[in-house]
């Protein structure tokens, strides 16, 4: 395959911002460039990168970013408040606050990434399958997805750690399981809409198969609003998780989850506020990061912003 | 026709976004009287932002300048917001394409107009809605009362126009602006709508703006045509004279229309030339 | 031997009590290398007998026959080997997220074709877009340039029929020319066989050596182009058709307004 430049680009730049444009993959890398360059207009929306950016560094470093060990018990030191030793202060078991939380990063970062690479494909494949063959198929898939969505996620998690014990693995389930209907009917909702589309009309006289229509066609109309409304859960999931781990049915001691330390902390809250106060702001924080985030991505796939 | 409504001299619309400035209506003037007066482009030529920014309905990132901007003898330019809108929707009234996105769904026809008639006159409820039957009749709706509970999504295209000519026609406007109001319909329900609007042009003695891509269709109709062209003027022509067209632009696109009977293999194909949108400067 | 027959083409729409007749026994032919058209106003069921010919629509009754071949016997694929469609909407009909690319060789590669790569560069000189729109998403087009990839997209199987679906309604005046000149030029090049759909009988009159007018999802009365200059429309609709699309006429209004009552 060949293909004669007119002019030879003279550096990344140029490539990635003339319109001459003589291959696939310049093609892809200008629509992602151009993604960026907008993306980086929305002030708010960078804010929320940036915090998520560093909750992932967090967690990835988070032996260099601790000051101390997560777990190590201090009686002596025990409910003691922020200082230059310890950052945020000290738990009842004078466990280093600040540590737990860059610790406790890992486990926020595990639950999320976990359900939503459980929940998207569920969702999106029942929902696709659901708007595309309509009929019988629409029928039960909803009737389905009605049934998972009138169950609690905590009611449902109680239901897990009963019949599976408690643990983080069993919470990732259950939220799992009760966060992907909405996804399912989105998607159902995306479906329908792009179904009557011209374009899947001609794909359908070009002799696309269902398979086809679904995966090449419908899944990329799709694919915006189910990542936007992921991020935008993230918030939801991880104040479920930390429910759950309040509730004692989450991460167990003496791991550093922060809900567990929000509710382990209540008892001490008149007194030592940094013990509530340390891990629920985390939790705050982060939350209202992926929502600026998901936002952001929000206006970027607003298929009105064109050319 | 002695009476000038409008007084239009060299307005220009600048759209400022993140791209830079975006010259969309270069000193376009006109005067509009007691006169159907068609502004005529395609895409892109300015046309339908002329009619917007004339009742300032553009977004906040649009700047419209003007020498002069008079609509009965008063200055549009320099009244506050909220004079205008009293003005917009009151005395200068505006027709859209499209009745399904200007009426609204969930109230049936015939209460919007009532709701417009209590917005603007201080009735009773039950008057008004007298008013607006009557309304309805003067539109010739047949059987105005029945048409008065239907909903948006009942009525036909035309209806739907005709709905809104009554609606617009409620305050007593003394021009109307009309934005294609007939694009959207089919070619005999047309002819009913342009034939309302001419007797009702005729009779209240109110100018109208037409805006349209149809130029066949307001060299019948209107009394002037201004066809535009990346965002200026270049042509002013009276109706049923296009035969006079001088600018090259105007010729090219007559000449590329089909046309029943015409026997030919292909149509010309408007060539055009960059001079077309070089600035042609402001106007006296 | 025609290329298109369509024999008492039926289709109703809706359950019980909502049940309406969409299509009523439409019928007419078209012999190879015509361009014909199906010319009436919304409501009339002009699109729909498009589609029911494309194979989209499923439950109509009556028969379909495309270059001898009745709708239904055969597979799919060589059916729509054979008929292809260009949609109205230039902006609605391409796949905001493909590239041209991608567009135009999908249907080759599902049809098993060869040498992919050179068929695409050829359909896009013949729409005359050259290599460099290769690599285009759709909204980076005009109107003009994106009916021009659903052009070569409805080309690129190589079809005997193409059915128009007011291909031209959507788009400027001066980009229409260029668009009706070149669906002229590729009949003559590939030898196709057109089935125009508008509601411009301007068009067709330019593009069709005769036509159907339809109403209400009847046939109302066929006519040549040369029948309809010399004044040969017989029915009152037609008629009316005629004179509403030349000029407004107040008095001509006036007429339809007392004809209806």
């Amino acid at each position: 395959m060949t293909h004669t430049l007119p002019t030879r680009p003279r550096s990344w730049r140029d490539w990635l911002t003339t319109p001459e444009i003589t291959s696939s993959r310049q093609a892809s890398a200008q629509r992602i460039y151009w993604g960026f360059v907008d993306f980086f207009g929305n002030p708010l929306a960078v804010v929320g990168l940036v915090i998520v950016l560093a909750l992932i560094a967090m967690a990835a470093f988070a032996p260099v970013f601790a000051t101390h060990d997560p777990i190590a018990q201090d009686l002596r030191n025990a409910l003691s408040p922020p200082s230059a030793e310890h950052w945020f202060g000290t738990d009842d078991l004078g466990r280093d606050i600040y540590s737990r939380i860059v610790y406790g990063s890992r486990i926020t970062l595990y639950i999320v990434v976990l359900v939503s690479i459980i929940v998207a494909p569920i969702g999106l494949v029942i929902g696709m399958a659901s708007g595309y063959f309509g009929g019988w198929v629409d029928r039960v898939l909803m009737r389905v997805t009605d049934i998972f969505l009138s169950f609690p996620s905590l009611i449902l998690a109680l239901a897990f750690a009963a019949a599976l014990g408690p643990g983080l693995e069993n919470a990732v389930i259950a939220i799992a399981l009760t966060a992907w209907p909405p996804i399912a009917r989105l998607a159902r909702a995306e479906t329908l809409t792009v179904r009557g589309a011209d374009y899947i009309a001609a794909a359908r006289l070009s002799g696309a198969s269902p398979l086809k229509m679904l995966m090449g066609y419908i899944l990329p109309m799709c694919v915006p609003s189910v990542i936007v409304r992921i991020t935008l859960n993230m918030s939801g999931i991880i104040l479920t998780a930390a429910s759950l781990g309040f509730l004692g049915l989450g991460a167990q001691p003496p791991s550093p989850e922060w809900g567990a330390m929000t509710s382990a902390g209540r008892r001490f809250m008149i007194d030592s506020w940094w013990v509530v106060t340390m891990p629920g702001s985390a939790i705050l924080i982060v939350a209202l990061a992926f929502n600026l985030f998901g936002d952001g991505l929000r206006d970027l796939f607003d298929p009105r912003r064109g050319s | 026709m002695t009476d000038t409504l409008l007084s239009v001299r060299n307005l220009n619309v600048e759209y400022l976004s993140s791209r830079g400035p975006m010259h969309a209506v270069r000193n376009v003037s006109l005067d509009l009287g007691r006169e159907k007066v068609a502004i005529v482009g395609e895409s892109g030529s300015g046309k339908s932002t002329v009619g917007r920014a004339l009742v300032r309905l553009l977004p906040p990132i649009a700047r419209i300048t003007a020498d002069r901007l008079d609509f009965e003898g008063q200055s549009l330019l320099a009244l506050r917001d909220k004079r205008m809108q009293d003005i917009r929707g009151r005395r200068i009234s505006m027709i859209l394409q499209d009745p399904k996105y200007s009426l609204n769904p969930v109230m049936s026809v015939g209460e919007q107009i009532s709701e417009a008639y209590l917005a603007h006159y201080s009735v009773g409820r039950a008057e008004a809605r007298r008013r607006a039957i009557e309304q309805l009749a003067a539109v010739q709706i047949r059987d105005p009362e029945h048409v008065y509970g239907l909903y948006p999504h009942e009525v036909s295209g035309g209806m739907g126009q005709r709905i809104m000519i009554a609606m617009m026609l409620i305050p007593e406007p003394s021009i109307i602006i009309a934005d294609e109001p007939t694009s959207a319909l089919d070619v005999t329900v047309r002819l009913q709508v342009l034939a309302l609007l001419d007797d009702l042009v005729r009779q209240r003695g109110i100018g109208l703006i037409f805006i349209s891509h149809d130029l066949n269709l307001v060299q019948s109709f209107c009394d002037r045509v201004l066809i535009m062209y990346a965002g200026q003027v270049v042509e002013t022509l009276r109706g049923g004279e296009l035969g006079a067209a001088r600018h090259p632009y105007t010729k090219g696109l007559l000449a590329s229309l089909p046309r029943i009977g015409a026997r030919q293999k292909r149509l010309p194909v408007l060539d055009r030339r960059p001079e077309w949108a070089a600035d042609l400067g402001a106007a006296s | 031997m025609t290329m298109i027959d369509v024999r008492d083409l039926s289709l109703d729409l809706g359950e019980g009590a909502r049940r309406r007749r969409i299509l009523e026994e439409v019928s007419f032919s078209v012999e190879p290398g015509q361009s014909f058209g199906l010319v009436g106003e919304s409501g009339s069921g002009k699109s729909t007998v498009l589609r029911c010919i494309a194979g989209l629509y499923r439950h109509w009754s009556g028969r379909i026959e495309v270059a001898g071949r009745a709708f239904g016997t055969g597979d799919k694929l060589a059916w729509y080997r054979q008929v292809q469609m260009v949609f109205q909407d230039p902006y609605g009909s391409l796949h905001p997220k493909h590239k041209v690319e991608r567009i135009l060789a999908d249907p080759l590669r599902i049809h098993g074709f060869d040498e992919v790569d050179r068929r695409v560069n050829r359909i896009l000189a013949q729409v005359g877009l050259g290599p460099r729109y290769r690599y285009r998403y759709p909204h980076q087009l005009s109107g003009g340039q994106r009916q021009r990839v659903a052009i070569a997209r409805a080309l690129v199987l190589e079809p005997k029929v193409l059915l128009l679906d007011e291909p031209t309604s959507a788009l400027d005046v001066s980009i229409q020319a260029e668009i009706l000149n070149l669906f002229c030029d590729l009949r003559e090049e590939l030898g196709l066989t057109y089935l125009l759909v508008s509601h411009d009988l301007a068009v067709i009159d330019h593009m069709c050596s005769a036509f159907a007018v339809m109403r209400q999802g009847q046939v109302v009365e066929t006519l040549s182009g040369d029948a309809l200059e010399a004044g040969g429309a017989r029915h009152p609709y037609t008629q009316t058709l005629l004179a509403a699309s030349e000029r407004y006429d107040r008095d001509l209004a006036t007429r339809q307004a007392a004809a209806q009552i």
